[in-house]
Parts: structure tokens; sequence; C-alpha cells
């Protein structure tokens, strides 16, 4: 049998600081990453499978 | 995403694709044993759904798939014993949080088709597919559990995940794995709020 799917484990003392601090950060950041054609391209590929 | 989108058909990895496509081989043994025997019994039971792209022009051939499932990264900053007392004003939902995630239990490409991009455009799909705004729910990270190879730990960093822990170190202490202890996988996030889309 293959590896097991392991779940997410809960993130505790610095790990989890950090992880809060750079999800933060995120959140409040403006400066995206365009992904319109991207996301354009994954919508005709689906519109193509009829699977939504 | 050029090749999956003109080439490529995306499908549900069905029991009666299985058996009517040639298998599906990828440079991983374990990977290639999850998708011949054991994704459908987690399809099944509710615990993770395999997708693939199949070649337009021969569709007994799948050019790569992935399993997904719904999960979350729970941080708990809740401090020692020792330090408790002190922060006993910091709110309860401050201490705990849980951001939705979206889990890729596997994810692999056919060996016939690799090192030409395929991988990234999987990628940019699966990422795509997430932050569209008719995704019925909320979902912040894609997290994935990669193997410890360098090959596949290259494909995430170029894809822009980070490591959940900075260092095997640390995160074979969190599995509770001693330092001889093998790490077999490495978990990785991507940030899907780093994404936009223009209107
Ligand atoms: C890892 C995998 C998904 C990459 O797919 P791919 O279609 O070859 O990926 P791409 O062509 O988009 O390559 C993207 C990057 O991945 C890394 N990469 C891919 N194959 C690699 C290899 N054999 N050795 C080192 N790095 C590799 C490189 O950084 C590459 O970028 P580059 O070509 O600009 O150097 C594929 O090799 C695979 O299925 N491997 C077996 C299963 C696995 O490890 N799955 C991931 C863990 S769940």
């Amino acid at each position: 049998m293959a590896i097991t799917i392991k779940n997410i484990p809960v993130l505790n003392n610095s790990s989890a600081k950090s992880f809060v601090v750079m999800a933060d950060n995120a959140s409040k950041k403006t400066v995206v990453v365009n992904f319109s054609s991207q996301v354009k391209s994954a919508k005709n590929i689906l519109e193509k499978s009829k699977l939504k | 995403m050029d090749f999956l989108e003109s080439k490529c058909s995306f499908k549900n990895f069905t029991e009666e694709l299985i058996k009517s496509s040639n298998s599906f081989e990828c440079d991983n043994s374990d990977l290639n044993d999850f998708f011949q025997n054991d994704c459908l019994n987690y399809s099944k039971d509710l615990l993770g759904k395999s997708y693939c792209f199949t070649l337009d022009d021969d569709d007994t051939n799948i050019v790569c798939a992935f399993t997904i499932s719904n999960d979350s990264i729970k941080v708990n900053t809740l401090p020692n014993n020792r330090k408790r007392h002190i922060n006993k004003s910091i709110p309860r939902q401050k201490q705990f949080k849980s951001y939705p995630a979206v889990l890729i239990g596997r994810l692999g490409v056919n060996k016939n088709f690799g090192r030409q991009g395929i991988g990234t455009e999987l990628m940019d799909f699966i990422k795509s597919w997430f932050i569209d705004k008719d995704n019925k729910t909320g979902c912040r990270f894609i997290v994935v559990d990669s193997y410890n190879t360098k090959e596949a730990l290259n494909y995430y960093l170029k894809n822009n995940f980070h490591f959940l822990f900075s260092t095997e170190l640390q995160e074979k202490e969190h599995m509770g794995l001693t330092i001889s202890n093998e790490l077999k996988t490495r978990l990785m996030f991507f940030d899907l709020i780093n994404l936009g889309i223009e209107n």
C-alpha cells in the first residue's frame, strides 16, 4: 500500500507564530501576481470537461 | 497552460477510466501504487478525490493526475505553561486560528511527459481552480506533503511553495521522529492570496 495521505498537523510554538506573521503580512500586501490568464485557461479546461 | 488546455481533457479519475487507460507511470513507485490501487478507496470513503488529464489524440494516455481533499492549517500560538498567566488577556480566537486549505495528497506527471512544463501547467490549473470566483468555499492555502526527493522539492519550490517547517529537524521533532529516522515527505504550502484576478 502506498504511503497514507497525512493530514496537516497543528502548528505550535515558533512555527505557529511565524506562520501567523506570514499570513497576516500577506493579507496586508496589495501587490499580487496577476493570474487572470491562468484563470481564463482553467475556465476553458473546465468548460470543455463539463466538470464544474 | 497551453498543452493542457489545447491537447488534453480534464476528467475524474474513475474505475472505468483506469480500466480503459494504459497504466499511469510516473517516476515514483509509491505514486504508481497509489493511482493503481489506493485512489479509488480514498474516493469511495470521501477522503480524497482524484482527477487527471488525458491526451485528446489518444485518451487511453493519462498525462498527469492529482488527488485533493479539504483540510486546514491550524495554528496554536498558546504559550507554554510558564508564560500562560501573563497572556490571559489574549482572546482565545487570537491564540487558535484555522486557515482553510486544499491538501494535494498526490500529484504526478506521466514519465513520458516529464520535464516539459506540464507539472507547472497542472499546478497553475489547481491554483486557478481555487481562486476562481465560482469556487464554492473559501480556500486560502494549497498544502502538499511532498516526497522528500530533489525532483519533487525542486518542483514545488519552482512553483513558489514554501516549507511549513523551516528545517527537517523541526519537522522530524513535530512528527515525533528521531534524528536518525528518515523523513520521507516534507510539508509545503502556497498562499493563494498572492494571486490576483483583474476584471
Ligand atoms: C515532480 C513532477 C510532478 C514534475 O513534473 P514535470 O512536468 O516534470 O515538471 P516541470 O517540467 O513543470 O518542471 C518544473 C520544475 O520541477 C523541477 N524538476 C522536475 N523534474 C526534475 C528532476 N528530474 N530533477 C530535478 N528537478 C526537477 C525543476 O525545478 C523544474 O524546473 P526547470 O525545468 O525549469 O528546471 C514529476 O517529475 C513527477 O510526477 N514526479 C514523480 C512524483 C512526484 O515526485 N510528485 C510530487 C510529489 S507528490
